[in-house]
């Protein structure tokens, strides 16, 4: 009761300094109030466009990133195990990493669809991540513990489920949990960009075209919940899985 | 029988076994002794093809190994039983040893929640509860106190009796009590 009333004084104290600074400013253009954007998202919310907007956003999204995960995590193991191929494909985890989400967009703009480039850009923040840290976690089990499995000659399938993916699931599903967060905010960009029909990005770029700044702020707290709600929901997998585990 | 010919190992520049040999009949107990850094550990990891020795051969005899090493090397995020079966240890079996090593109510708890004694039993337990000829013991009875070494010893010896052992440990007293065949190995 006290951690809910808390959180809510912690809300309205910055709903109100959003309030005050609309106010001051007193140019819903650059700046609408929270009743204003409050009213924009209850428009948006009598749409059908809105809700398929925010489904097909999260579809795409999460396709982009459940691919890089399964990519970046397959990369890593074969990445541990194998130094030739960690040596090859090494430079191109560097570059994905090194380069802005922007310039791949413009890079891919004309080899995907725009309804692909969300999942492709998505794909993109998540496969780096995902890689290091399988490989890295994996190069980091203790010897000793690998060593029982060669001296009771544990089939190699039998060594890495039962030793070592236990050893790296809280910091592979930790490092899960901050490139979902990537993937959101990149995909929601791509969409910006590359503007696919019903999508968040799409709307906020229409929206962005008509000035109609409420609109815009409504959309980008959507976006903004539907983050959190998504970070919510993995939490939630990642907790069970680890008390499944224990 | 267990034959050793020859063995030769170094780490880098540093000779650690120089042209040891060494015969062990089949049932037979022998306490390896020697000062520390002589090379007791890198012999038994030669022996379970842990290290790939520079020179020599090493010969199991078709003996099966089972081994406490040095740390307990217990999975901290498997009970002590699901420990034991990764290694392919026999459930009954290993209830009947964690009994008799007086750790019988351990079955089901995590490394994380045993004393260091209990930790270094259920690690005797799960070397004890495979199918093996060759037991090989690396200083078993590190932190297991002195109320508890009699009763691990000898239910090591109850579980041993027709298999060959090779222990190491730095206490005389304990090689004695396990009744093992002194062999010195210094290079």
């Amino acid at each position: 009761m006290k951690k809910i009333l808390k959180g809510t004084a912690i809300l309205t104290l910055w709903l109100l300094i959003w309030h005050v600074t609309a106010v001051i400013i007193n140019d819903n253009f650059l700046i609408p109030t929270p009743l204003e954007t409050l009213k924009a998202l209850f428009v948006l919310c009598q749409t059908e466009q809105f809700y398929l907007a925010v489904f097909k956003s999260i579809f795409r999204i999460v396709i982009g990133f459940i691919l890089g995960v399964t990519v970046g995590f397959l990369g890593g193991i074969a990445a541990n195990k194998f130094s030739l191929f960690n040596d090859i494909t090494k430079p191109a985890m560097q570059v994905i990493r090194a380069v802005p989400v922007a310039s791949f967009i413009i890079l891919a703009f004309y080899s995907f669809e725009s309804n692909e480039m969300p999942i492709f850009i998505a794909f993109l923040m998540v496969l780096p991540m995902i890689w290091s840290t399988t490989q890295t976690a994996l190069a980091g089990i203790d010897d000793k513990f690998l060593e029982l499995g060669k001296v009771y000659k544990l089939s190699f399938w039998k060594i890495f489920f039962k030793i070592k993916l236990p050893f790296i699931m809280p910091t592979l599903l930790t490092s899960c949990l901050t490139a979902l967060g990537f993937a959101w905010k990149s995909g929601i960009a791509a969409e910006v960009i590359c503007r696919p029909q019903l999508a968040l990005g799409t709307l906020l770029n229409d929206n962005k075209n008509y000035f109609d700044m409420p609109a815009v702020f409504a959309i980008t707290v959507v976006v903004a919940l539907l983050s959190i709600v998504l970070e919510i929901v993995l939490k939630q997998v990642v907790r069970r899985v680890l008390n499944a585990k224990n | 029988m267990l034959k050793i010919k020859n063995l030769s190992f170094s780490f880098g520049e540093k000779l650690v076994i120089n042209n040891f040999s060494l015969s062990i009949e089949n049932g037979e107990k022998i306490w390896l002794s020697g000062p520390s850094g002589c090379g007791k550990t890198t012999l038994i990891k030669l022996i379970l093809g842990l290290l790939k020795a520079n020179s020599g051969e090493i010969d199991l005899g078709g003996m099966t190994p089972s081994v406490v090493f040095q740390e307990n090397r217990l999975l901290p995020f498997y009970t002590v039983m699901q420990n034991i079966e990764l290694v392919g240890g026999d459930k009954q079996k290993a209830k009947e040893i964690l009994l008799a090593l007086g750790i019988g109510e351990t079955e089901n708890s995590y490394p994380s929640s045993l004393s260091g004694g209990m930790k270094r039993r259920a690690a005797i337990a799960r070397a004890l509860s495979v199918d093996f000829d060759l037991l090989i013991l690396d200083e078993p009875f590190n932190g297991i106190d002195e109320k508890n070494l009699e009763l691990t010893i000898n239910c090591i010896k109850e579980f041993t009796q027709d298999k060959t052992v090779i222990l190491i440990t730095h206490n005389p007293e304990e090689a004695r009590l396990f009744g093992a065949k002194k062999v010195e190995i210094n290079n």
